[in-house]
């Protein structure tokens, strides 16, 4: 069967695409996957959850980020810590790149499965040096308490040189869909968000966490990451004309390039591939 | 299966080949003095009709690509010297009387004669071609000094490796005077003038007119037997004929091979380089591998794998 049997452009990226292609983009731009406190620069550079290597064109291993702060502490402090996200995979219908755990497994006609592997790393003080703070902590408070002037200082941190780490694999199913945006004219392409699982998180005795855990990443990701990927519809029109006009070369007619609307699924997962199907309008 | 595919229908090459023949349009005006002479000209070239199909053995088949001329004048002047005859002054008892005189010859040029090509010049294009994909690898790919040069002189950069996509053409054939068509043209224009003087704009006068449509399209289909029995000739043998072809053939195979119509760097430049926080971030690039492009009846295709991580 041609490609083109149902539109008159087709292009179509596999799972395996993708993957690679996040693959480079960690590998060349890991400071996009890992996020650490500045002291990670130095002192506990060999202390990352996950090794980072250095990119090959040169830029920064991670995105610096501020310390984590001590709650309550009469004088402000931090605690250094690194979030890295060591695996990113996608695995397109039918499904048979990841091992999907069996609360997600098999995954459904359309959807895709993303599997994060997210590494949580926090500098821990030794007794010591908890000690030594405490001391200073209660060194403010007595003075506060004293009526004596106590200045302002900026965030003191934590030294550690021991960072403990705790990894979390996180599998979730979504799909894609057209749909309207409130009061806005015109559909939007949709991620959505089906289902999500955190896996081999063991708590002893069972608890809630892990069911807590996946409710808040779940809420995250519905509320806070997904509505940001929303698409309209006229941005996925490639306006050829304009594109010539940018390269020098102008027409007298409208060309474009549409999603083309009498094909079933547009874009379509399917075959571990990604779809999309266009026709060429000429105005 | 590959990693990218991205396929274009018979039909969107077609259209494409509409919208390509619908906006072009080449001019070209110059002008130029040999002493006493000059000689000029100014000329507008446009695209009419042509076909395009795609076939099952990984070739691409334009068909009757009519160029024509919307002007194609030719002008040639000759300058004479200033001749002035009579004039001066005479001066009588009475006064002065000033007589009358003429210059001739002050145009610059003095004669000039241009003559418009336009309606006895239309060439016509077929060819047969397909798809080259190349891996240009600046430390492996030999290319001809030739092609060298003209790489420098388009400011084609040889310097980075990149996948370069060929028209390679297979047969060519090219009238530079489409006898068919001119003479067609010819006809149509002189009995459609002689109508529109002799009848009204009445239903009677436009039946005359789709008559003549009717046989002047007869005419050049007659007159174009020769030339379509050539291009089949031409398509069965796969080799072109007649010696003006063979030449074009061998330009065209040096210009198909030399200059590619895309190119695509490799590394891809996948995300540009960009500035966040204040810390400049390379661009992120993706190794392409096993560039194809296949031809088939009904569409065209072209895949790609993106290499491993390294």
């Amino acid at each position: 069967m041609a490609f083109t049997n149902h539109s008159g452009l087709f292009a179509a990226v596999h799972e395996n695409a993708i993957n690679t292609t996040i693959g480079h983009l960690m590998r060349q731009r890991p400071s996009l996957f890992n996020y650490a406190t500045l002291i990670f620069t130095q002192a506990l550079s060999s202390q990352f959850c996950m090794p980072i290597a250095p990119p090959p064109g040169g830029g920064p291993l991670f995105t610096v980020e501020p310390q984590l702060p001590v709650l309550g502490a009469p004088q402000p402090l931090g605690l250094d810590w690194c979030l890295q996200l060591s695996s990113v995979s996608i695995d397109l219908y039918p499904g048979r790149t990841l091992t999907l755990p069996p609360e997600l497994d098999p995954i459904g006609s359309q959807q895709f499965a993303l599997h994060l592997q997210a590494c949580f790393g926090l500098a821990c003080p030794d007794d010591r040096v908890v000690e030594n703070l405490a001391a200073e902590m209660e060194a403010v408070v007595a003075a506060r308490v004293l009526g004596v002037a106590v200045p302002t200082a900026d965030v003191q941190p934590v030294p550690s040189a021991n960072v403990l780490c705790s990894c979390l694999d996180l599998f979730g199913v979504g799909h894609f869909e057209w749909g309207a945006v409130g009061g806005i004219p015109g559909k939007f392409l949709k991620t959505r968000l089906d289902n999500l699982e955190i896996v081999d998180l063991v708590t002893n005795p069972p608890s809630n966490l892990e069911s807590m855990l996946e409710c808040y990443l779940r809420v995250v990701l519905r509320l806070g990451v997904l509505p940001r990927l929303i698409v309209p519809m006229q941005s996925l029109v490639l306006n050829i004309t304009k594109m010539l006009q940018d390269n020098d070369t102008s027409i007298g007619q409208h060309v474009t390039l549409v999603l083309a609307t009498d094909v079933p699924n547009n874009p379509a997962v399917e075959d571990d591939e990604l779809k999309v199907f266009f026709n060429l309008k000429v105005d | 299966m590959a990693d990218l595919t991205i396929a274009v229908s018979e039909a969107v090459c077609a259209k494409t080949l509409e919208v390509v023949v619908a906006n072009f349009g080449f001019e070209a005006a110059d002008r130029a003095s040999f002493g006493s002479f000059m000689a000029g000209y100014d000329g507008r070239l446009v695209l009419k009709g042509g076909s395009l199909d795609l076939r099952d053995d990984d070739t691409v088949r334009l068909r009757e690509l009519d160029a024509r001329w919307d002007k194609l004048q030719f002008t040639l002047g000759v300058a004479i010297p200033e001749l002035s005859l009579g004039g001066g002054v005479v001066d009588l008892p009475s006064g002065t009387i000033h007589l009358p005189g003429v210059t001739l010859f002050t145009g610059d040029p003095a004669a000039v004669v241009t003559v418009d090509l336009a309606p006895f010049v239309k060439h016509e294009l077929s060819l047969v071609a397909s798809p080259l994909i190349q891996h240009f690898d600046p430390a492996t790919t030999a290319i001809g000094k030739h092609c060298q040069d003209l790489h420098a002189a388009l400011d084609i950069d040889d310097t980075k490796p990149q996948w370069r996509v060929f028209c390679d053409p297979q047969t060519i054939d090219f009238d530079l005077f489409d006898f068919a068509d001119t003479v067609g043209d010819l006809f149509e224009e002189a009995f459609t003038d002689a109508i529109d003087k002799l009848l009204p704009h009445d239903p009677l006068h436009d039946i005359i007119l789709a008559a003549i449509g009717s046989v002047a399209d007869l005419l050049r289909t007659l007159l174009d037997i020769p030339d379509d029995i050539s291009e089949w000739l031409s398509d069965l043998f796969n080799v072109s004929f007649g010696v003006f072809n063979l030449i074009l053939q061998f330009v065209a195979d040096f210009f198909g091979k030399c200059i590619s119509f895309f190119q695509l760097d490799d590394p891809y430049p996948m995300f540009p380089k960009t500035v966040e926080k204040g810390v400049e971030l390379p661009d992120v690039t993706i190794p392409l591998e096993h560039l194809t492009a296949t031809v088939s009846d009904v569409e065209l295709v072209v895949t790609a794998d993106i290499g491993a991580v390294s």
